[in-house]
C-alpha cells in the first residue's frame, strides 16, 4: 500500500499542474511506469485444487518430462549390458566439455552384474581429498606469489635486487615487454651468477652495465624465454642506452649513495612444512640462488632515479612473485631508486605486540626475575607451572568429567561420551 | 625460693636481625588493543627493567589479558593477594602503585586507632591494686 500512494502520488504530480508548475524528473518516470494495484485475476489462476493435485502428482509436462528422463537412463543401461563394462564412461556435453561420468547399470536388465554388499574394494566416492584431487583437472594450483614470505637477509635482498634490475634492464634494452619477465620460470644458478654479477658505473652521463663476459647478455635474454636479441653488437653494446643515448629506464643525476644497512642478520626461512612440494621447490631455490651469487654483493646497487614507473613496478612485481613481500603504497610512491627499494624491504614491520617489541625482549634476556608471557595465562597454565594439572587432569578423567570445557555435542574430550 | 624468671620464648619480629619482604612476586597485565593500556605498555617498555633490578627478590610475570583493563597484581608470604587497576595511569603513576604493592604486607587494609603498636605491655609495669597509693574506705 505505501507503494501505491507513492505511485499515486507521482501520478497526480505528473498529471494535474504544480503549483510551482515542477515536477522532478524521478517522480516523472514514476509515473510512466506500469504498474498494478491489484492483485493477479483470479480467472488466470487454476483452482485451487488443481493447484494442489498438480504441487503433489505433477501435470502432464511434468510427466512426460519424467518419463524422457526414465527412458533415457534405461537406454544407458542397456547400452552398458551391450558394451559389457561397467567403468568410466567419457561422455561430452552441450559445450565441448570432456566429463568421465559412471555407468548406469540396471540389475533387471544386466544379469550378469552382481551388486556388492558392502564397500571392500570400492572406490570412495566424496570427502575434500576426493575433490582436491579432481578439482581442476587434478592440476595442482600453485598461485602467482608464494604462500609464505621469504625471509632474506640484506646481502640476499641485495643480490635479489640486482638481479631483477639487470634482468628488467636487459629487458628494457632489447625494447621488450616488461610482463613477460613475471612468466613462470625456473631457477636457473648460472643466470643468476651472470645478472647479480653485473657492475653498474656512470660514464660519460649515461649509466652502463658491465657484464662479467661478453656473450651474458644474450644468455640472460634467452633465460628470459624472449629469445635471441635484436641489437646490433657494438663496442657499447653493453650499456644500457635508446636511440636517444639516453639512459633506458634511469635518470643520469650524479648522485653518490653509499648502501647503509638498517636492520641486523635477518631471520631464518619461515617453515615450508605446509607447503606443496613444487612451491616449497621453488622457494628454496630462490634462497639458494641469493646465497650463491653473494660475490655480487660486494657492489652496490646503482644509485639513479627511475625514469619510467614501469620498470620500478615490474622490479617490485618480480619481487613480489619470487619472495611474496609486498610495499605500502606510501613507500611506493617516495621510493625513487633501487637503493629506496632496498631499504623498504629490509626493513621489517614494526611488531603489533608488546611481547614480540625490542624492548621486552631486552628485558626478558637482561633480567633474571621477569618473566614476559606473549600469550594469556590461564589457570590451567598456572596449574601446570606448579606441577598440580596432572594430577587434577588424571582425576577429571577418572572421573569420566570434560577435562576442558563442556560437555556438549561436539566437545573435544580424550575419552569418549559414557 | 629464689624468684624464677618468666620462661618466655622470644617473639620473632620481622625487620629485628633480618628482614625479609613480604611481597614475594608481583603480575603485570596488559592489553595490546585497550586504550587504557597504553600508560601500561610504556611502563612496561621504560620502567620495569629498572624496577625490576632494584627488587631483585620480588619475581615479576607480564603477560597479556586481551580486552580487559590493565592491573598490577601482588601476591604475599601470607597467601593473599591485592591488586590495582591502573587503567588510564601514567607510567609515573604506575610506578607508585608497583611501589605500593611491593611496600606492602599480605594484611587487609584496617583502620589504626592505637598510636603505638608493640609486643611489650607496659615501660613502667602494669598497674595492680597491691602497689601504689592505698585508698581507704
Amino acid at each position: 500500500m505505501p507503494r501505491l500512494l507513492v505511485n499515486q502520488q507521482a501520478l497526480r504530480s505528473a498529471v494535474q499542474p504544480a503549483a510551482s508548475g515542477y515536477v522532478c524528473l524521478a517522480c516523472r518516470a514514476q509515473s510512466q511506469r506500469h504498474f498494478s494495484v491489484s492483485r493477479r485475476s483470479r480467472k488466470e489462476q487454476l483452482p485451487f485444487f488443481k493447484r494442489l493435485t498438480k504441487s503433489i502428482f505433477g501435470d502432464e509436462k511434468s510427466r512426460e518430462a519424467s518419463k524422457k528422463r526414465e527412458d533415457a537412463t534405461r537406454k544407458r543401461a542397456e547400452e552398458t549390458v551391450a558394451t559389457g563394462s561397467v567403468d568410466y564412461e567419457q561422455w561430452v556435453d552441450e559445450k565441448g566439455r570432456e566429463w568421465q561420468r559412471a555407468a548406469v547399470v540396471d540389475p533387471s536388465i544386466n544379469k550378469d552384474y552382481k551388486q556388492s554388499s558392502d564397500w571392500a574394494g570400492l572406490e570412495l566416492i566424496g570427502g575434500e581429498q576426493w575433490v582436491r584431487e579432481r578439482r581442476d583437472g587434478g592440476e595442482q594450483y600453485i598461485g602467482f606469489n608464494p604462500r609464505r614470505k621469504t625471509e632474506l637477509t640484506n646481502e640476499e635482498w641485495k643480490n635479489l635486487l640486482r638481479h631483477v634490475i639487470v634482468e628488467v634492464m636487459v629487458a628494457k634494452q632489447a625494447s621488450l615487454d616488461l610482463d613477460t619477465l613475471t612468466a613462470d620460470r625456473e631457477v636457473d644458478l648460472d643466470h643468476w651468477a651472470r645478472t647479480v654479477g653485473v657492475t653498474f658505473e656512470q660514464k660519460d652521463g649515461k649509466l652502463s652495465m658491465n657484464f662479467i663476459k661478453p656473450g651474458d647478455r644474450d644468455l640472460i635474454v634467452q633465460a628470459l624465454g624472449l629469445g635471441v636479441p635484436t641489437i646490433v653488437e657494438s663496442e657499447e653494446a653493453t650499456r644500457a642506452v635508446d636511440e636517444a643515448g639516453e639512459v633506458v629506464g634511469f635518470a643520469t643525476d650524479d648522485i653518490a649513495a653509499s648502501l647503509e644497512d638498517k636492520q641486523p642478520a635477518a631471520q631464518d626461512v619461515a617453515d615450508m612444512a605446509a607447503l606443496d612440494a613444487q612451491a616449497k621447490q621453488r622457494m628454496h631455490n630462490i634462497k639458494i640462488a641469493t646465497q650463491v651469487t653473494s660475490g655480487g654483493s660486494k657492489h652496490d646497487l646503482p644509485a639513479y632515479a627511475f625514469m619510467d614507473p614501469d620498470i620500478k613496478l615490474t622490479i617490485m612485481k618480480r619481487v613480489f612473485q619470487l619472495t611474496s613481500h609486498r610495499l605500502p603504497d606510501a613507500v611506493v610512491s617516495t621510493a625513487s631508486t633501487p637503493i629506496d627499494l632496498y631499504h623498504a624491504y629490509i626493513t621489517k614491520p614494526a611488531p603489533k605486540k608488546l611481547a614480540q617489541t625490542k624492548e621486552l625482549n631486552k628485558v626478558k634476556v637482561s633480567v633474571p626475575n621477569v618473566t614476559v608471557y606473549s600469550k594469556r595465562r590461564t589457570p590451567i597454565d598456572k596449574e601446570k607451572d606448579v606441577g598440580r594439572w596432572k594430577v587434577i587432569e588424571e582425576e577429571l578423567l577418572r572421573r569420566n568429567l570434560p577435562v576442558t570445557g563442556s560437555r556438549y555435542q561436539g566437545a573435544k574430550t580424550t575419552t569418549p561420551l559414557a | 625460693m629464689p624468684l624464677q624468671a618468666l620462661r618466655t620464648v622470644t617473639k620473632s619480629q620481622n625487620g629485628v636481625g633480618a628482614f625479609i619482604l613480604q611481597c614475594k612476586r608481583m603480575e603485570f597485565h596488559y592489553c595490546d588493543w585497550a586504550g587504557s593500556s597504553r600508560g601500561m605498555n610504556a611502563f612496561l617498555k621504560s620502567h620495569l627493567q629498572a624496577f625490576a633490578k632494584a627488587n631483585p627478590q620480588v619475581e615479576i610475570t607480564v603477560s597479556p589479558r586481551p580486552g580487559r583493563h590493565p592491573v598490577v597484581r601482588g601476591l604475599y608470604m601470607n597467601g593473599r593477594e591485592k591488586a590495582v587497576c591502573v587503567r588510564n595511569m601514567e607510567p609515573s603513576e604506575i610506578v607508585q602503585k608497583a611501589t605500593l604493592l611491593r611496600n606492602a604486607n599480605g594484611e587487609r587494609l584496617r583502620r589504626v586507632t592505637k598510636p603505638v603498636k608493640s609486643v611489650n605491655e607496659s615501660v613502667r609495669g602494669v598497674w595492680d591494686p597491691f602497689h601504689g597509693s592505698q585508698h581507704r574506705v
